[in-house]
């Protein structure tokens, strides 16, 4: 039986979505897009130096075969996010939005009250909203009760790689959500989108340790392993945790007993 | 034909000089902009490709044009 991850009705294959950000050319984006097997690519909107030269990321990015996904990077309020969604949807982007407000430049963490702000405006506007947001499961409820079509709880800030630092909290979201929960953010080795995985998460957003990688195509292989074999291993169901070792031969001393 | 008036807009924060009526899509062309996914946002409004055929520039226009970047 195929194991879909499904958002807003819409069913995808892979459980990892790919940020664009950081790699060092189009070439090298393009093959770990094809190498991570991802579905949803995120973007951003900024405005165009008409004097730039250099790559378009759209022509690197296969767009017949994964969803665009714009973000709202550069929001620092919800109002704010609400003008860049417009944007993107004037530009002919699907109408699904990550909705990101982050007003703190130091960690770019993202401000709930705003986050819940702007995921109101952006439903009642008609988008698809994924809000990144900080792992908190009181706020994960509110936005789910706002329309949110998943929640985006942070492992750890952006681009950071400390992995999964908020792992409590993530697993009270996890527990409690009725909308699919995609760990964003901090992910640094494939280990710990497994570790994602495995504690029933319904999928990951990985970038910068991606990206940064010596080798991007071999690493976005490697996530996209590392996401397939702990979503298997949460189906699976993993075994309870033990303070004292269970024997897993005969306890009974060699050539001893049962003779 | 008489030369139009010259008038000043806002691009993209910056101060411009345009024909007065010239057509937005002319100025796109004149700025040899990349078509795909552009966004021009007009005096606070984001255009949809249709409606950005429809405009015409007068003096003080504030546009925005916005394109997909990377980004994670």
């Amino acid at each position: 039986m195929e194991d879909s991850f499904v958002v807003a009705s819409r069913a995808f294959s892979s459980r990892l979505l790919l940020g664009t950000g950081k790699f060092p050319s189009g070439a090298s984006m393009a093959a770990a897009i094809a190498a991570s097997g991802t579905d949803i690519v995120t973007v951003a909107l900024r405005r165009v130096d008409p004097t730039a030269t250099g790559d378009d990321i759209l022509d690197f990015i296969p767009t017949q075969d994964v969803l665009l996904l714009p973000n709202t990077s550069g929001a620092q309020t919800a109002e704010e996010a609400l003008r860049l969604a417009r944007l993107a949807r004037a530009a002919g982007m699907p109408d699904w939005i990550k909705l990101e407000v982050t007003p703190d430049l130091r960690y770019l963490l993202p401000d709930p009250v705003e986050t819940l702000k702007g995921c109101e405006l952006l439903v009642a506007d008609g988008f698809t909203v994924l809000p990144y947001m900080p792992a908190d499961p009181v706020l994960a409820k509110r936005l789910e009760e706002a329309g949110a079509a998943t929640v985006m709880p942070l492992g750890s800030p952006i681009g950071s790689n400390q992995g999964l630092t908020t792992e409590a909290a993530l697993a009270i979201i996890i527990e409690q959500a009725g909308v699919p929960v995609v760990v964003d953010a901090g992910i640094g080795a494939p280990s710990q989108a497994a570790r994602a995985m495995e504690m029933g998460a319904d999928a990951v957003l990985v970038n910068t340790a991606i990206a940064v990688a010596q080798d991007p195509v071999r690493m976005a292989g490697a996530f996209a392993e590392a996401v397939r074999a702990g979503r298997n291993g949460y189906l699976a169901g993993l075994p309870a945790v033990s303070d004292t070792a269970q024997a897993s031969s005969p306890l009974t001393g060699f050539l001893q007993g049962n003779a | 034909m008489e030369p139009r008036e010259s008038v000043a807009i806002v691009v993209n924060g910056k101060p411009h000089e345009v024909s007065v009526g010239l057509p937005l899509e002319s100025l796109l062309s004149d700025l040899g902009l990349d078509r795909r996914f552009l966004v021009v946002e007009y005096n606070g409004q984001a255009l949809t490709a249709h409606e950005r055929g429809t405009v015409r520039l007068a003096k003080g226009d504030r546009l925005e044009l916005v394109r997909p970047v990377a980004g994670g």
